[in-house]
């Protein structure tokens, strides 16, 4: 130990003598741990130890499927969520929720506002494992009908709302116009789902779960702990069980079951969480993993040249009776203070870059990120800090352990300084560097490529001037559906009275919102064949001027008019995709349409009036394979909604006017939500966006690492070759021969890395084209383009040496000699 | 001027002074010297009395700060880096104490070198000019070879080969047998000697008086001067 200690004194001795070194062998290490923690931390946070969750790998989320249109992975019923709570053996708990938003007006306050609120069944927060620092959570009796009047905050809305008030508890307050009481506040760390602002009681009627006919109505979301000991395997095993026995079930419900193959699954939670950002952050992780090598074999090179300087000390050390493990302690006692430097100051550019790395995330991703130093990712740092001390040692030390010590004293160590092995190692380690890097910024050209690629993609609609907004129709006010109705006409009238407003919309969902439902439908006289589950298409309910507001063309027919009214005849427009898919090359028009096939009051035949052009509904990358039917939404009201307003103006400045036609209708009503089009399609790119910025920034810092690597490399063998650049000086060379010659040697490395780094990128093809859109991974722009800006980088690193190599003076030169 | 005509290389009134910390140090004080076509001169002197810097100059690798130097009739001293790395490698071929090869380089690499700086000389000449230097030192078997794998005397053979292969007008050798035995060193000297029966200018510095002897011509500096034999006897014997 005290040997140990005594090395480390001297290294840092050693590194005290060449403060230029040590501060950039510092400083680079830093940039690729940072790199590596920031990157770690975040995945941490979304993939391994979400926050507030203690033991994630035990929660898993209820799901249900289909093997039909969009429906692999849905919500579940009440029904589907009573087959877990009944699996006692396998599940410690469950529980399910219902997102809900609340209008929330604060005392003495003007406006409502909005809060994200979830209602929950009350075993919700022990699934999590959650405990309140004040108060209770819920209790059985309260998650019943009508004693649904509890409340428990989340920790920030406590702070924020309430003041951090101790004695919030019992204190009453108005949601959607009803009172409700303060039983609970949760601590800091849990705010699931989606940072939600306060929880209340599901209180679904105990019969919801043993109605069968409820057993399809998928619109809750469920989660459970696995009892200790107990696998996800078995989980599923069991739930498939339960399946089986529904879909073994006389009657109706058994066979659509059967064959729409309907089945309950369960998944670990993070993976229905964040499964989104595991491709994207498993890539990050990997490139500032190359980084982070990048910079080690840079570090690598420069003591490998130091090794070189201080072979004459090394070799005074063996001559006098030094072990060749004393000689390689001491040689990694300097890697590993400089690595441990590297760490220090890397966690300290981490707490700096997470903060930034989330900026720049997609929220809607990162919903449940509670991204921080924890202690996995202080080990995590640690091993890689060790891992950087011995990929920065390893080559040096081993050169200064094997020395040609006896030659070396006899020529002051100037001997071995120039070996071809060492630089033959210190050039392989550029090329290696110059090939990841070649690697990580064609990667990055190829994702760059691709979001331009994405960028022209048709939405099916004209979002430009159009803003939108949510609400929410508070049941207490607007609970009968003509209350609804009224509303939204009067909404309607007070929003096309803003000025500039071409045409304003309303209806349940938005294209790229992440809202809007599926359903199951009918078509008259084309009853549905045995062992089919008949038609599926996303359905949408709207006004009258949906179409015109969001410049969805019509194809044929008509859309909805002011004289589609909730008494007139149930009419529906679809669009192509389900005309084409349902109708073949039957003309729809005309054609009626119902839910259940046999008509009645509560579901008449509809008859489809027009035919529309499909419009994407989520995203740029992927679109449903199913087609879309439109009702009035005068006709089939509901509760919650969109505005949307097509305007002359500037989309942006219709906020405030939208806010105050609300408030014309019901100053008690809030909205939220508030976007333009423009921004909702943007959005829907935030993810990809976020990949191609990170992993251009990581492919800049690998190409800035490499080129200082390279430019390293070339400014030692230039100064090896001094004498040599001399004599051809002085044998006629040209500078321009000179400059030539040194640049030749810059681009020959440069060349190779770029051969093998381009191998590599074409080898790991596959791990690349699962993140492409309509891109090639031989994609010639991005090819050409990554090659001009490795070649521009290269000459750049190889060109100061040159020059100086180019300006030696022959006769000085030689003369030294 | 009319010697000038006639010698291969003229000097007239050349001075050298280097700076250093606002110290003046003239290495060369008003050096006149003429060589002709086909002579061998040696230059001996003392250390530090300018016979490398002269050298130097003669050999294009320096600039003078004052006085003439005509080389075959044209003035050279104020010519650029270009012209001078141009004229260096057409007309005048360097010999070096430590002979100065490319390690990396095999002796056929070494021989071609300067020729490779020459614009338009075809591959077929390049080879027929490396191989007929080689055999004039007698080491065109050792082509393949590299540097490290010949003797001493062996590349210092090399390098006088690699001095003729441009055909220079004059071939300046800086102590051509300082890192040499006696025995190699009489080789070298003997082929120097052949070299100038054949009809090739040389200008040689050495100090060892033995091999000055093989020239034709002894020119003695002291001082930055050009001395006779006699003052130069009388100004060592001074000093001593």
């Amino acid at each position: 130990m005290r040997g140990f200690l005594q090395d480390l004194r001297y290294s840092f001795r050693q590194l005290r003598k060449s403060p230029v070194f040590a501060v950039t062998a510092v400083l680079t290490l830093a940039l690729g741990i940072g790199a590596n923690v920031a990157v770690f931390t975040v995945m941490n946070a979304t993939l391994l130890n979400p926050s507030g969750v203690p033991h994630p790998q035990g929660v898993v989320a209820l799901r249900s499927g289909y093997n039909y249109g969009d429906l692999a992975n849905i919500s579940l019923s009440a029904p589907d969520f009573e087959d877990s709570s009944e699996g006692k053996e396998i599940f410690t708990s469950a529980a399910i929720l219902n997102g809900i938003d609340f209008n929330y007006t604060a005392d003495g306050a003007a406006t409502p506002e909005l809060l994200r609120g979830a209602k929950v069944s009350w075993q919700w927060f022990d699934v999590f494992w959650a405990r309140p620092i004040l108060g209770r959570v819920f209790r059985p009796e309260e998650d019943q009908p009508g004693a649904q009047h509890e409340v428990v905050l989340s920790y920030c809305t406590w702070k924020k709302r309430f003041g951090g008030d101790a004695n919030v508890i019992g204190r009453k307050l108005q949601l959607n116009h009803e009172s409700y009481e303060i039983v609970g506040v949760m601590g800091p760390e849990f705010a699931w789902p989606n940072r939600a602002e306060m929880w209340t009681p599901l209180a679904l009627k105990p019969s919801s779960y043993s109605d069968p006919n409820n057993r399809f109505n998928e619109y809750l979301f469920g989660v459970a702990r696995l009892r200790p000991g107990k696998t996800l395997q078995e989980a599923n095993t069991y739930l498939e069980h339960r399946s089986q026995e529904v879909r073994q079930t006389p009657g109706k419900i058994g066979e659509y079951a059967q064959v729409s193959k309907w089945h309950e699954f369960c998944l670990p939670l993070v993976d229905f969480a964040s499964g989104k950002m595991r491709k994207p952050l498993a890539f990050l992780l990997a490139a500032v993993g190359l980084v982070l090598l990048i910079a080690c074999a840079n570090i690598a090179g420069l003591q490998l040249a130091r090794a070189s300087a201080r072979q004459r000390e090394v070799s005074i050390q063996i001559a006098l009776g030094g072990s060749r493990a004393r000689l390689l302690r001491q040689a990694f006692s300097e890697s590993l203070l400089l690595s441990v430097a590297g760490v220090g100051l890397g966690l300290v550019l981490a707490r700096f870059t997470v903060p930034a790395l989330l900026s720049l995330a997609p929220q809607s991703l990162i919903q449940n990120v509670n991204a921080h130093i924890s202690g996995q990712v202080l080990l995590f740092v640690s091993l890689i800090g060790v891992a950087c001390a011995l990929l920065c040692g390893t080559a040096p030390s081993w050169h200064m352990t094997h020395v040609r010590w006896f030659q070396a004293l006899q020529e002051g160590g100037r001997s071995d300084s120039a070996s071809p092995a060492r630089q033959r190692v210190r050039s392989a380690l550029v090329v290696a560097e110059i090939a990841v890097a070649m690697l990580l910024l064609f990667g990055a050209g190829l994702l760059v490529r691709s979001l331009n690629a994405l960028e022209e993609v048709e939405t099916g609609f004209q979002p430009h001037g159009v803003m939108t907004a949510a609400l929410t129709l508070p049941s207490a006010v607007y609970g009968k559906e003509e209350q609804q109705e009224n509303f939204y006409s009067s909404l309607e009238a007070q929003l096309k009275q803003i000025p500039g407003v071409q045409h304003a919309a309303i209806c349940d969902a938005i294209p790229f919102s992440d809202s809007g439902g599926s359903a199951s439908f009918t078509i008259e006289g084309q009853p549905a064949a045995p062992n089919e589950p008949g038609p599926h298409a996303n359905i949408r309910l709207i006004s009258a001027d949906y179409f015109a507001t969001l410049g969805i063309p019509l194809l044929r027919g008509r859309v909805f008019s002011s004289e589609d009214r909730a008494k007139t005849q149930p009419v529906v427009v679809i669009d192509d995709v389900l005309a084409h898919q349902y109708f073949g090359d039957k003309d729809p028009i005309g054609q009626h349409i119902n839910f259940g096939g046999t008509p009645d009051d509560k579901d008449p035949w509809r008859t489809i009036v027009g035919i529309v052009h499909h419009a994407r509904a989520t995203s740029l990358e992927s679109d449903t394979n199913e087609g879309y039917y439109y009702f009035p939404i005068v006709q089939v009201p509901n509760d919650s909604a969109y505005i949307a307003v097509k305007s002359s103006a500037s989309a942006s400045s219709l906020a405030g006017p939208l806010r105050a036609a609300v408030r014309a209708v019901d100053p008690s009503q809030a909205i939220y939500d508030l976007k333009t089009m423009d921004e909702r399609v943007d959005e829907s790119l935030l993810g990809r966006r976020f990949l191609v910025v990170l992993l251009s920034i990581f492919a800049g810092l690998a190409l800035l690492l490499s080129a200082i690597g390279l430019y390293g490399v070339i400014a030692y063998s230039v100064r090896l070759r001094t004498r040599e650049l001399g004599v051809r000086l002085a044998l006629g060379a040209q500078r321009s021969d000179v400059l030539k010659l040194v640049l030749g040697r810059g681009l020959q490395l440069a060349g190779i890395g770029l051969v093998i780094g381009l191998g590599a990128s074409f080898a790991l093809g596959r791990v690349f084209e699962s993140l492409l859109y309509k891109v090639s991974i031989f994609n010639p722009v991005a090819l050409v383009t990554t090659c001009a800006m490795l070649a521009g980088t290269v000459l750049l690193a190889t060109y100061l040496p040159a020059r100086r190599a180019a300006q030696l003076d022959p006769m000085r030169t030689l003369r030294e000699e | 001027m009319s010697d000038a005509g006639r010698a291969l290389i003229q000097i007239q009134d050349l001075t050298k002074v280097f700076y250093t910390d606002e110290i003046e140090t003239h290495a060369l004080s008003g050096v006149h010297l003429s060589i002709e076509k086909g002579e061998y001169v040696a230059m001996s002197g003392p250390s530090g009395c300018g016979k490398s810097t002269l050298l130097s100059i003669i050999g294009l690798l320096d600039t003078p700060t004052g006085g003439k130097y005509f080389l075959n009739d044209k003035a050279v001293e104020n010519l650029d880096f270009a012209d001078r790395s141009r004229i260096r490698n057409q007309e005048i071929g360097f010999i070096f104490q430590s002979f100065n090869l490319i390690g990396d380089l095999t002796v056929y690499e070494n021989v071609e070198l300067p020729l490779t700086y020459r614009q338009g000389m075809a591959t077929p000449n390049r080879k027929q000019r490396v191989m007929e230097a080689l055999e004039r030192v007698g080491m065109a078997h050792r082509v393949r070879h590299y540097p490290s794998q010949l003797s001493g005397g062996q590349q210092q053979r090399v390098a006088v080969a690699r001095a003729l292969a441009g055909k220079p007008s004059i071939l300046l050798a800086d102590e051509p047998t300082g890192n040499l035995d006696s025995r190699n060193g009489e080789a070298v000297m003997e082929l120097l000697q052949n070299l100038h029966r054949e009809g090739a200018t040389i200008c040689m510095v050495t100090h060892d008086p033995r091999f000055a002897a093989h020239a034709q011509r002894q020119i003695h500096l002291f001082d930055g001067k050009v001395v006779a034999e006699e003052e130069l006897r009388k100004l060592t014997q001074e000093i001593h």
